[in-house]
């Protein structure tokens, strides 16, 4: 087969990100950037107490202060449930949240909003208002929401779920799913060797350099234009007007540079605020988070207890897989089922088997809430999953390169859990396309020197070195959920007005879709001119989750720019005085296949808008995936474990990623090695440490250990290229997938160097330094 | 509004005008070296003081002086310099090992020797490797120049032998000469990371028997604390693996409380660990930082 990349001008190149320039040079880019002199500062209290009931609340003295214009509360509000949850319409999440509530649910929920002239003011403000508590038995575990006679977290009445799910408040119970394939007790009885254990998975934040931030103000016609952090600028719009109670027509949502999100942005969690108080005051609003705001009520990883159960015959075949997945929500539901969702559908097909019991339970608890993180389930659950497979494999006397190398999924072919596992409904059945996993596992073996790898029982010393592993897969976008639109239309000069929906919060996604119209249009990417995304401006589309918007919303670019195209094709032609089918673009230009005869986009555009038989090039498509093709990855690493202090160094990290076509060669590595680091921080010194109130001690960045520059191994990023036919160009997903190796891979390693399994992160030295006095003794 | 916005900042010229200030209730302010404890605090919500002196910069609290014997740094050093260097590398390792463990390269390049003995966190690294050279912290005023030896220096949680109208000059401290050094330091990560547990010492050997020993350790009390007990354990000892096994299990005596950053157990467990390592690398003169 030729190769289809092979050809390509535009992408597969690395080129310069397209607001590269603007960013180094520090131009306006950011919401803060954009901050009218005359903008209010809006502040909140936040609740003090994990659980309590409002019994009274007094703002007038507030409402008298010095710069003071607006306060809002539960009694000046409308009391409407949504999700702060920015997923498709209706969202598989409960309607649980109110803008003010007179109950509290977890320390940093919202009780009032003060918009003044100063922070200062602001800040004064909510000194004077008085609130009297009643405090309630808080729930902080899994176990006590579970358990009988809990605390009810959700006891309001008008609380729902939109789409037909189970939702069991009374019981703290958010959502449960499940999935049941073949007959697993059947294939644990089947089994030479089975595993019973149980895993868990903390708690964290992404830290993106920008925290939230939002500002809202009135235009001329008294629209509410909000300027907004978001990954989700048109579920922005819509649940902002069901908040407020206005017509979506009322509002405007501009996202501007986004400082990173990774997940923690795919919510609406100040623009109903600033919205309601540019309403009220007739004044721009603005609100930033604190970092301590950002860790205690914005959106977390979600902990999750994952039981994984493996039985396998002594030749190597899985017989049977089962995991049970308890999901910590917090205080709030949303994302909490589609993220328990994800731990099934986003790791089970990875391995053949023809028995597997899965289920997913969402609880309720009075901590801080989970919502959508980089890797969204798959993360947790592939820490659980990769970890069981190790000790199977030792279990078989078996490498365990070579266990999953005998067990993975391959080219063309199915598992039963597409079809069974989807976001709030039955999934799609699926097979795989493009997969260059197994290439993927052995080109990280050689990077490592896998072939060195000992046994850790031949290891002595106080520093024992280790190696781990662990496969790898995702998805690409939400097959017939997700939709991305695009819009395309030509200049006078042959430039070209890009107009997405798709939202590139600094992942380079502007680049990326420029690349893929510029490939489709045969002309060049520093002809496009993007804009993302403005829900006045440009089409819909879902957002920046799911690893959906190379292979979706490219896509989507890729058919409206065929469509300009076709256009242009037909101009051009009739430019030239011939038949559309004998002639061709290229290079910006229409011509004859031998290039004797040719008229350029620039002139095809001014032919088109001033001369003659006039019209607006402009293509427009919309896409909706019908599959959702996994990348896939295999991860490598040697650490090096200090048995007397328990210390790990992580000498060498490799990363090997089967993104399809790497779309942007450089922004794939960059991807990989930044969702890589990410990882292996979660797995080493990110923690969310409480005290006996729920109040979160470490939200600040001294305390919450985010790796430093100083920390970062060697990591090597090796991209394995496929081809994916049903993605634009051969591309699917690359985002996500890199933070889900580095728990397990060095949860492996530990165990290869030490002896020592630890089935709890991050792996502090306290943690490490016990499980090896635990071998040890 | 900044937070330095309300603060009257003074920029004494030199040291005599600074301890005038120090010397009368009214003038007397807040000392500011590189301000990196400072800022911090007061960001996190302890009151920011009225006046502020400012002695960043002042010549006087900038010298280091290399006698025969001694080295005297003055107490406006700043990490970044005393980890670059060579010659206190040379006569103080463990002091420069420390000093080079001190947050990142903005916060060594701005924060002070005397700022790290001063804010007197038990988590202060610098304060392991003065205390085990035996040396005194030089405090003056406008009554005079006084020595208060290191070992008397902390005297309670966040709490020093320096009165308020004094001013650290500087600290002698007593080169270590034949004895070797090390400094160790567990954190939750290469930078930015307060302590979990340190540890610092000095020993000197002579065929094959300890002469000396002294080893102190951070975060594992309300102050850095020298381990006397096994200090005068060791001293006239040969390094035996039986004398290092009970020396480990002396150590672990010290106690501990959990806070955010470790357990008290883990924090036992890691001295009785760090003294070991401080043994081990004496018994197989591996290189004496
Ligand atoms: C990000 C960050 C990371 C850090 N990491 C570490 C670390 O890893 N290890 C560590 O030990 N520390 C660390 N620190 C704390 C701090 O940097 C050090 O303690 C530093 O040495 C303080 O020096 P300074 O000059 O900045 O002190 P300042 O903040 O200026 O002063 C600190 C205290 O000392 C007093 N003081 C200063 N000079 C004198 C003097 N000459 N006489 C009398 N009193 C004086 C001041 O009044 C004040 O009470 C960190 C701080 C930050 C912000």
């Amino acid at each position: 087969m030729s190769n289809p990349t092979a050809n390509f001008k535009q992408v597969n190149h690395s080129v310069t990100k397209v607001d590269a320039r603007q960013l180094a040079l520090g131009k306006p880019s950011y919401v803060d950037d954009f901050r009218p002199p005359n903008a209010l500062v809006v502040k909140m209290l936040w609740s003090p107490h994990a659980h309590a009931r409002i019994v009274s609340m007094d703002v007038s003295e507030a409402e008298k202060m010095p710069g003071v214009k607006a306060v809002l509360w539960h009694g000046n509000v409308p009391r409407i449930p949504h999700a702060t949850a920015g997923q498709g319409f209706p969202e598989p999440s409960p309607y649980d949240t109110f803008m003010f509530d007179t109950k509290v649910r977890f320390v940093g929920d919202r009780v009032a909003a003060v918009a003044a002239e100063t922070e200062e003011q602001a800040l004064a403000a909510l000194e004077c208002i008085k609130v009297e508590y009643e405090k309630l038995q808080p729930v902080f575990t899994i176990d006590e929401a579970m358990a009988e006679g809990a605390p009810i977290i959700h006891d309001e009445p008008d609380a729902y779920v939109p789409i037909p799910i189970p939702y069991e408040p009374q019981k703290n119970l958010v959502a449960r799913v499940g999935a049941e394939v073949g007959d697993f007790e059947k294939g644990m009885k089947e089994a030479d060797f089975t595993f019973d254990d149980t895993y868990e998975t903390p708690y964290a934040q992404h830290c993106p350099i920008e925290p939230y931030v939002s500002l809202a103000q009135l235009d001329s016609a008294g629209r509410i234009v909000i300027t907004t952090s978001t990954q989700v600028p048109f579920h922005c719009r819509r649940i902002v007007a069901q908040i407020l109670d206005v017509p979506v027509q009322k509002i405007r949502v501009i996202k501007p540079r986004i400082g990173g999100g990774f997940g923690s942005k795919q919510e609406v969690l100040l623009e109903d605020v600033v919205a309601m108080f540019a309403l009220r005051t007739g004044r721009p609003c603005i609100w930033r988070f604190t970092r301590e705001e950002n860790f205690r009520t914005g959106r977390t990883r979600h902990p999750i207890r994952v039981r994984i159960r493996l039985g396998a015959k002594k030749d190597g075949t899985i017989t049977a897989i089962g995991m049970d997945c308890w999901n910590n929500t917090g205080a709030y539901g949303g994302h909490g089922l589609t993220v328990v969702s994800c731990c099934g559908s986003k790791v089970l097909p990875l391995y053949r088997c023809e028995n597997i019991h899965f289920l997913g339970k969402v609880y309720y608890t009075n901590l801080p809430c989970g919502g959508a993180y980089r890797g969204f389930g798959a993360t947790q659950a592939f820490f659980a999953f990769e970890s069981s497979m190790d000790k199977m494999a030792e279990a078989l006397g078996m490498d365990p390169v070579r266990f999953r190398q005998m067990n993975h999924i391959r080219s063309g072919e199915g598992s039963p859990i597409f079809a069974a596992l989807g976001e709030g409904k039955e999934g799609v059945p699926m097979t795989v396309g493009s997969n260059a996993l197994a290439e993927c596992i052995v080109r990280g073996a050689e990077e490592i020197g896998w072939s060195n790898r000992t046994d850790w029982r031949e290891k002595t010393g106080r520093y024992r070195r280790g190696m781990g592993m662990a496969c790898l897969m995702q998805g690409s976008s939400i097959p017939h959920i997700d939709m991305g639109g695009a819009s395309i239309k030509i200049n006078e000069d042959g430039s070209f007005n890009l107009l997405v929906g798709a939202t590139d919060l600094g992942t380079g996604s502007d680049t990326v879709l420029a690349q893929i119209a510029a490939e489709e249009l045969c002309t060049t990417t520093d002809k496009m001119i993007v804009y993302s995304s403005d829900t006045d401006m440009t089409p819909f589309d879902v957002g920046a989750y799911a690893s959906s918007t190379t292979y979706l919303s490219g896509e989507a670019v890729r058919k409206a720019a065929a469509d300009a195209k076709r256009q242009i094709l037909h101009t051009g032609a009739e430019m030239l005085g011939l038949a559309e089918k004998d002639v061709l673009c290229k290079d910006a230009h229409v011509q004859t296949p031998d290039g004797k005869q040719k008229v350029s986009y620039g002139d095809i555009a001014c032919y088109a808008l001033y001369q003659k038989n006039q019209y607006q090039i402009i293509g427009t498509a919309s896409h909706v995936t019908g599959k959702s093709p996994p990348p896939f990855a295999a991860h490598y690493t040697e650490i090096e474990v200090d048995t007397w202090t328990g210390n790990i160094k992580v000498l060498r990290y490799v990363s090997t990623i089967d993104c399809g076509t790497a779309i942007n060669p450089a922004l794939c590595e960059g991807q990989t090695e930044g969702g890589t680091l990410n990882g292996i921080s979660y797995a080493l010194t990110e923690e969310y440490l409480f005290n006996e109130n729920g109040r979160m001690m470490n939200a600040n960045f001294t305390d919450y250990h985010i790796f430093s520059m100083r920390d970062a191994p060697r990591i090597k990023a090796i991209i394995v290229p496929s081809y994916e036919d049903t993605g634009p160009f051969g591309a699917k997903s690359v985002s996500e997938i890199c933070i889900n190796g580095p728990a397990p891979a060095i949860a492996n390693a530990i165990y290869n160097a030490t002896g020592a399994r630890l089935y709890e992160f991050p792996f502090t030295p306290e943690k490490v330094l016990n499980a090896i006095r635990a071998v040890q003794a | 509004m900044k937070i330095t916005e309300k603060m009257k900042f003074e920029f004494p010229p030199t040291l005599a005008v600074a301890l005038r200030m120090q010397a009368n209730q009214k003038t007397r302010g807040k000392l500011l070296a590189g301000g990196t404890d400072l800022m911090v605090q007061w960001a996190s919500g302890v009151t920011p003081p009225n006046r502020i002196i400012s002695i960043w910069g002042l010549p006087e609290l900038n010298l280091i002086e290399i006698s025969r014997s001694e080295v005297l740094i003055g107490a406006g050093v700043t990490h970044a310099r005393m980890a670059r260097s060579p010659e206190l590398k040379r006569h103080l390792p463990a002091l420069t090992a420390a000093a080079a463990t001190v947050g990142a390269t903005q916060i060594q390049t701005r924060g002070t020797l005397g700022g790290n003995a001063a804010n007197a966190s038990p988590a202060g690294d610098t304060a392991p490797a003065l205390l085990v050279t035996g040396g005194w912290a030089v405090l003056a005023s406008l009554a005079g120049v006084r020595e208060v030896p290191l070992t008397e220096f902390w005297t309670g949680y966040r709490q020093i032998a320096a009165r308020p109208d004094e001013i650290i000059l500087a600290f002698r401290l007593p080169k270590k000469n034949k004895a070797r050094e090390r400094f160790r330091k567990i954190g939750a990560r290469q930078a930015q990371a307060i302590s979990k547990v340190m540890c610092a010492s000095r020993m000197l050997m002579d065929d094959g028997r300890i002469v000396s020993a002294a080893i102190a350790v951070g975060s594992v009390a309300p102050t850095p604390i020298r381990l006397s007990a096994v200090e005068e354990y060791l001293a006239g000892k040969k390094l035996t693996n039986p004398v290092i096994a009970k020396a480990e299990a002396l150590a672990r005596a010290v106690e501990p409380i959990s806070d955010i950053r470790s357990t008290a157990d883990y924090r036992r467990w890691a001295t009785g660990r760090l003294v070991r390592d401080a043994l081990e690398a004496l018994k197989t003169k591996s290189r004496s930082t």
